[in-house]
């Protein structure tokens, strides 16, 4: 786990991260610090922040101290990812049928990047959903 | 009941001509007739087929004293309301309408018009609220901004050194000065033109939709001009180098600058597209984005290209990679993905 990303105590602070970014994808990390899950997630998300600080920014949310969005989101993973451009919700066909998240840990920093970074170009271009280069639908059945 | 209301539909072989424009003048006073005042109540109509009648009302009684003493009696019948309305079929109470509001302004409407208008002003409002504030003329605007500032500051600084750089004066203070004579030296006069001219062009921003302006630092207007500058031409002065020239903001030099990228901007309208998104730092820029691919994931498949994003973008167009194939991006060190998951078009 990495106390060098930058944690949102409360639900505003979290509205103002998503709304005040201008030009970069906002990546935040729902869970929890202590999961086994989010810790391999952070790993990577610490590991990826300063590659991908040009376009993205990451902050990490804990779904106890902060429960304001878990029923919206339907946070109920251990590690939830999502995407947000300018206060939109960025959306990825991963292959998993789920299209709103990823929630699962990725090991992979470029693969994550790649990811990042086609949602970066997507919202750019005003898409709503955007197509992660793989896909993850072999790898991870539910 | 009454049957000389009821309207027959039977043909009348002998109905002459005037009779025919007679009805339609009547069906446009009826029309006219539904914009009167109370023309959003329920056009009621008068049809005395739906009328109660008097007989059908149970347990009335007659009338018996008027008073009794100081106390008036009400009878206990229908007889009064009947006077000013009447009941329908279903047992509702509905007042007739004799007396309409009557409003002699409402009178000399020509509807015909008000209906041709109503079209013309609605196209109008439409065409209102569709049309953004007016485009400003951002890269002279950003030009002359820069030339007032400071590397380093950002617009609020700027204003805060040209304006509030001078402490304020209490209104003693200020009668004493009169009194000496002291004027306001030159450049205070001079910065408090700046500090107008800055507030103005900021402004100009804001309400074109861009809240940010203040917190613009120098070097994030220098680059955006130069962002516009660039795909037009290679133009040698992005910015005024020469601080004491750019300063003199009535500087023939300057004004030429201003004038020429005026002039640019006109012929150049591509420019304002770019100008809606603000310009982000793009991961990579997307001309340097090359793809190299291999038609199977096998380690030992032959790799071609590099390719540039629009000429994969072409390829998959022209249906070259009917199956996919692998593709990756050259030096980013990513994996093989196959093509059919990755839009080209989001790199070109």
């Amino acid at each position: 786990m990495s106390y060098l990303l930058q944690h949102l105590h409360n639900g505003w602070q979290v509205d103002q991260a998503i709304l005040s970014e201008e030009d970069r994808v906002v990546i935040i990390r729902f869970g929890h610090d202590w999961d086994p899950t989010c810790m391999v997630m952070d790993e990577t998300l610490y590991k990826c922040a300063e590659k991908m600080k040009n376009f993205a920014v990451v902050y990490l949310v804990d779904i106890t101290e902060v429960p304001d969005f878990n029923k919206m989101y339907e946070l109920y993973d251990p590690c939830t990812c999502m995407f947000f451009y300018r206060n939109k919700h960025i959306m990825i066909d991963l292959g998993t049928g789920n299209n709103n998240k990823i929630n699962w840990a990725m090991e992979d920093v470029q693969e994550y990047i790649d990811i990042v970074e086609t949602v970066y170009r997507g919202a750019r271009k005003g898409r709503g959903l955007v197509v992660s280069p793989k896909d993850y639908s072999t790898k991870y059945r539910y | 009941m009454s049957k000389q209301k009821q309207v027959s539909f039977q043909k009348n072989p002998n109905e002459t001509e005037s009779q025919i424009i007679g009805d339609s003048k009547a069906l446009a006073d009826d029309i006219i007739k539904k914009h009167t005042l109370d023309s959003d109540e329920e056009d009621v109509q008068d049809n005395q087929d739906d009328r109660m009648e008097d007989d059908d009302i149970e347990g009335q009684e007659d009338d018996t004293i008027a008073f009794d003493g100081s106390t008036t009696i009400t009878p206990f019948n229908m007889r009064e309301e009947m006077e000013t309305g009447h009941f329908d079929k279903t047992g509702t109470y509905i007042f007739d309408k004799e007396t309409e509001i009557k409003d002699s302004w409402m009178d000399d409407i020509d509807w015909v018009k008000v209906k041709q208008n109503a079209k013309a002003v609605k196209e109008k409002e439409l065409e209102s609220s569709d049309s953004e504030p007016e485009e400003v003329d951002e890269l002279s605007l950003w030009k002359e901004m820069v030339s007032l500032m400071l590397p380093g500051e950002t617009v609020a600084k700027s204003l805060r050194r040209l304006g509030g750089g001078n402490k304020k004066l209490s209104s003693a203070q200020r009668l004493k000065a009169k009194k000496l004579g002291i004027k306001p030296t030159e450049e205070e006069i001079k910065n408090k033109e700046f500090f107008q001219t800055l507030t103005s062009l900021a402004d100009k921003f804001i309400q074109s939709g861009y809240m940010e302006i203040y917190d613009d630092t120098y070097e994030k207007i220098a680059y955006k001009i130069q962002e516009k500058e660039q795909p037009i031409k290679k133009v040698p002065e992005k910015l005024p180098e020469n601080e004491e020239d750019a300063l003199d903001m009535f500087g023939d030099e300057f004004d030429e600058k201003v004038a020429k990228s005026e002039s640019k901007n006109n012929d150049e309208p591509v420019l304002k597209k770019r100008k809606v998104e603000p310009v982000a730092t793009a991961p990579s820029s997307t001309d340097d984005i090359q793809w190299e691919y291999k038609q199977t994931d096998e380690e030992s498949a032959e790799i071609c290209g590099p390719f540039t994003s629009s000429q994969m973008q072409q390829f998959v167009d022209d249906n070259k990679f009917p199956g996919g194939v692998y593709v990756r991006k050259v030096g980013a060190g990513s994996d093989f993905y196959s093509s059919k998951r990755i839009d080209f078009e989001l790199y070109t």
